[in-house]
């Protein structure tokens, strides 16, 4: 066991760097958001007192109240319908007797791969034909198909890692495949719901080009629609108000990260490549 | 009995169907302030009507109004844009009305003289322009123009040019002397199109201008005059006259640059006059783009033309509004905020930079110099301009490069 | 009721019941539009009136436009910002992480892991403002005596696209050191020993042991940073917007333009096949160079 001291200390100035590096636009972007209203700020300047004015200018202005309720609301029917499919086929694909396992699979897999920027255009008119452009249908129900694949894998996954003997004995007891389920695999595996819930949150919370097409109503659009149409509106050309909408946005998913970040990292290393 | 009945409904259904009516508008972030105010006029003026408004920004605007249009539930009254990109589209999509019985109803086509509402003019399927049906109308003209620094010039010894030529040396005096000639928002792209507008009105005869954005499938875009004013766009670049940092300039800061002192001249549309009055008070002027042999030129027409979608519930109230922004007050208040009626309006002008930007606009129009905007021409030209522009400023292509692109576009 | 000893040839339907909700989504909301994209792909429609079959015309078209082609081209460089140099600096930092172990290691992969949580909305306009002409970079360079380096990146027809690919090299290079650190830290240690025995020196044990250990993170990383320099449309849109002139086009920006901005969805939709099955090969080959060699 060799922990040279000096290999430490450049171990730790790495990551000193890369978090430097890491954080500097995240502060760059602070301190714009902070500084003096009005003052058109430009390069290193570090604000010579904290002004919360932009912040209350970009709510007011950007109709944000609206966008991170829109966003909410996508975000929950997203996360909560995709990850009941899921469960229910990830079970079925691993503890299930399912004939044509591998065709299925790959199938499953092409949605892992897909471009999605590819099938917006059919979406849009779908969803047009439908009616169901400008609400939260149009977002919601395309984002819950476009998790699927990972999310099954996922599960598929967590389920696998449940020993054997486990579920074996509940079905010598003659439970059913539904409490079985229930009662004694899906406890098993929650942190891994826990860590999936925190993944579809982030990438659903995030999308972007689906609300672009999808939303035209002002009232319907979504935390990063809302900042983008935010950010190229003449009146509001100023980029600190626009730095502290930038922040607005980024702050729900900031918070969750801050308490569950374990979950976030856990979740995208190390079950991608269970894969 | 049933006849009470009736009389009873049909009160309650007129006072209910009057009442509570939904006016929703679409607007380009530029009318903003006077929208407000007609909306509150109008609301006042008409109880039970509420309008919803809102606003987008140029580049938003032009990214997603024909999607907006095309919606299931679009705006009764939205701005479009003259020219195949956006006007002709919606109008071949079948998305908008034509005016004709509104515009005879209130009488606006006597406000103008003849000719000057061609650019609203289309046939019904949307392909030929120039003639035909009303389709959009707009109380505000928009020229497209020079505003210079006036402290500047002075201490560079300059005067307000009558040629191209003294333009130039203009110019070239400035960046001698370590001043930014031209104020230039590159990064949006679009703006250049109004520098290459009157660049290309000094050299072109206004008149084969307009022929090709009417038609540009059968007038020649490339020719000798068209190339003589693309070369000169080039060299003005080459020479460092929008200075280096042009293309990672926004539009907004480029204006508030040239507030701030930074650059002698800046070329771009007369609905700036507010913001540059507020900012620079009398220290800022405006001229014509003289031609290359004296007399004017310019980019300029109507203002956005509002439409009136197909899908609207109330068109009777949408063209009840329009009429109220054509109305004669409305001219006045469109005066009192700095833009240019395309009325005559009753009340003087507000400001001296108004004063020079009307006498300008006047130029324009009994020079019957107006070139509108290049990017009207074909379906696909607002990309193909604003992206060739860019590269021609940035040095990335010559300028026959440019006369090749977009006689390749016009094709389309 | 259940009975563990099923007969091998007798299906049992009701278990196909549990995978029906989540592939109904799937099908009706990913496999059907692919297909109506597939199919769009060979007319010509400008949204609103009939389709007009065409056969391969789009594809014809797209294949001989030469600012279609240069957009490919633009996803490759992005490529080398987006993975190659990520992976390449995450190998690096895993490869000095092999023996030793550091305090603060959770706050450290908590931090770095950052870009990876936010959207890409967010951290273009925040890169936005460190590129601006009077941003923090030019203001940087000018402090240090590099007037001369200071630009308007982002309008610059010649560094705009490495400017955007730096930062996809800034969203990744956390994620992949993260990546690669734990995975170097489930080697067992026996590998090395063995490796030391035979006089391997560090960078002989680089590529002998901890490479090959890092096969399947590698694997991940690739697929998952590729895919993402071809797709990036956030990015794009709200940096450049595909500009100056087309230096930062890329395709899924040509997708969104043509069809939403220029009526021609019927290319619109075979540029979106042809990327489709461009990222398909790509992942193919990832999988087929890194395969498992018996």
């Amino acid at each position: 066991m060799n922990y040279k001291n000096r290999e430490k200390v450049i171990a730790h100035s790495i990551f000193l760097l890369g978090s430097i590096i890491v954080l500097y636009p995240f502060i760059s972007i602070l301190f714009l958001a902070l500084s003096e209203p009005g003052k058109r700020v430009s390069g290193f300047t570090v604000p010579t007192g904290i002004y919360f004015d932009n912040f209350i200018k970009a709510w007011t202005g950007g109709g944000f109240s609206y966008a991170l309720l829109n966003s909410f609301i996508v975000v929950v029917g997203v996360v909560s319908v995709t990850i009941f499919c899921s469960t229910l086929a990830a079970y079925a694909f691993e503890k299930l007797d399912i004939f044509g396992v591998t065709p299925l699979f790959a199938i499953l897999l092409i949605g892992l791969v897909l471009p999605y920027e590819s099938i917006v255009i059919s979406l849009y008119y779908s969803m047009k034909n439908l009616g169901l452009t400008n609400t939260h249908w149009s977002l919601i129900l395309p984002q819950i198909g476009l998790s699927i694949p990972f999310s099954i894998f996922w599960l598929r996954a967590s389920f696998r890692s449940i020993p054997k003997s486990l579920s074996e004995a509940a079905m010598i007891e003659g439970a059913s495949r539904i409490i079985i389920l229930t009662k004694i695999l899906i406890p098993q595996i929650v942190p891994a719901i826990l860590t999936l819930t925190v993944l579809l949150f982030m990438w659903t919370w995030n999308e972007f080009l689906l609300a672009l097409i999808m939303i035209q109503d002002a009232d319907m659009r979504t935390a990063p629609l809302a900042l983008s149409y935010f950010a190229g509106n003449k009146r509001y050309g100023d980029p600190a108000i626009t730095a502290a909408a930038a922040i607005w946005v980024a702050l729900p998913v900031l918070i969750a990260y801050v308490f569950l970040q374990r979950r976030f990292i856990s979740g995208m290393v190390t079950g991608a490549v269970k894969e | 009995m049933k006849k009470i009945f009736l009389l009873i409904s049909t009160i309650l259904l007129v006072s209910f169907g009057s009442k509570g009516e939904t006016l929703r508008i679409l607007a380009e972030s530029g009318d903003e302030a006077t929208i407000a105010a007609a909306a509150s006029q109008f609301e006042a003026a008409n109880p039970g009507v509420i309008i919803e408004t809102n606003f987008l920004g140029w580049d938003d605007f032009m990214a997603t109004i024909k999607l907006k249009m095309a919606d299931n539930n679009p705006p009764d009254l939205a701005h479009g844009n003259q020219g195949f990109t956006v006007d002709g589209t919606l109008i071949q999509s079948g998305l908008v009305i034509p005016l004709d019985k509104y515009a005879d109803q209130y009488g606006w086509k006597k406000l103008f003289a003849r000719g000057a509402l061609a650019e609203f003019l289309w046939s019904d399927d949307g392909n030929t322009w120039g003639s035909g049906n009303l389709y959009g109308i707009s109380p505000v003209a928009e020229d497209v123009i020079v505003y210079y620094n006036k402290e500047k010039l002075k201490s560079l010894g300059l005067s307000v040019p009558s040629k191209f030529s003294e333009f130039e040396k203009a110019l070239r005096v400035s960046k001698d002397a370590g001043e930014l000639p031209i104020a230039l928002g590159g990064a949006d792209g679009w703006p250049i199109i109004h520098v290459w507008g009157l660049v290309e009105g000094a050299f072109v005869d206004p008149n084969q201008t307009r022929r090709w954005i009417f038609d540009a499938k059968n007038v020649k875009f490339d020719t000798p005059n068209r190339i003589k004013a693309a070369t000169k766009l080039a060299d003005m670049a080459k020479a460092g006259y929008f200075g280096s940092d042009s293309l990672g300039i926004g539009y907004d800061d480029a204006n508030a640059m040239f507030i701030d002192g930074e650059g002698v001249f800046n070329l771009t549309g007369t609905w700036m006059t507010a913001d540059f009055n507020s900012g620079m008070g009398d220290n800022v002027g405006a001229f014509a783009m003289p031609r290359w042999n004296g007399g004017v030129a310019g980019g300029g027409s109507f203002a956005l033309p509002w439409h009136i979608s197909s899908k609207s519930s109330n068109p009777d109230l949408a063209a009840k509004f329009l009429a109220h922004l054509m109305s004669n007050e409305f001219v006045d208040d469109l005066m009192r905020v700095g833009r240019v009626a395309a009325q005559a309006p009753t009340i003087a002008p507000t400001s001296n930079l108004q004063v020079e930007v009307i006498a300008a606009s006047n130029a324009l129009v009994g020079a019957n110099a107006k070139t509108f905007y290049t990017d009207w021409a074909t379906p696909g030209m607002y990309d193909t301009v604003t992206q060739e522009l860019q590269k021609v400023i940035g040095g990335a292509a010559s300028a026959q490069d440019f006369i090749d692109a977009m006689a390749a576009e016009s094709l389309n | 009721m259940d009975n563990i000893y099923r007969p091998q040839k007798k299906i049992d339907y009701s278990s196909y019941l549990y995978i029906l909700p989540a592939f109904i989504f799937y099908i009706l909301f990913v496999l059907f539009p692919l297909g109506d994209t597939f199919i769009t792909s060979f007319t010509e429609w400008n949204g609103i009136s009939e389709k007009k079959w065409v056969g391969l015309e789009q594809y014809s078209k797209n294949l001989s436009n030469k600012k279609i082609i240069s957009s490919i081209k633009h996803s490759f460089v992005l490529i080398i910002f987006y993975s190659f140099l990520p992976i390449i600096i995450g190998l690096l930092i895993a490869g000095i992480m092999i023996r030793v172990k550091i305090h603060g290691m959770a706050t450290y992969r908590a931090i770095l892991f950052l870009p990876q949580i936010l959207s890409m909305i967010v951290v273009g306009i925040s890169w936005r403002w460190i590129y601006a002409p009077k941003g923090p970079l030019n203001s940087g360079l000018d402090f240090i005596g590099l007037e001369e380096v200071s630009r308007a990146w982002l309008g610059s027809f010649d560094y705009a696209l490495p400017s955007v690919g730096f930062i996809g090299t800034w969203v990744m290079f956390g994620f992949t050191m993260i990546l690669f650190i734990a995975g170097v830290q489930k080697i067992p240690t026996e590998l090395y020993d063995a490796a030391k025995v035979d006089g391997a020196g560090a960078i002989a044990e680089f590529f002998n042991v901890t490479l090959p250990s890092l096969k399947g993170e590698i694997i991940v990383a690739l697929i998952f940073t590729v895919t993402l320099a071809l797709r990036n449309f956030d990015l794009i849109y709200i940096t450049t917007g595909g500009g100056p002139g087309t230096s930062t086009m890329i395709p899924s920006m040509f997708i969104y333009k043509k069809a939403f901005q220029m009526n021609q969805v019927g290319s619109a939709s075979s540029l979106g096949i042809m990327l489709t099955l461009l990222i398909f090969t790509l992942v193919s080959l990832i999988l087929f160079i890194f395969r498992e060699k018996k």
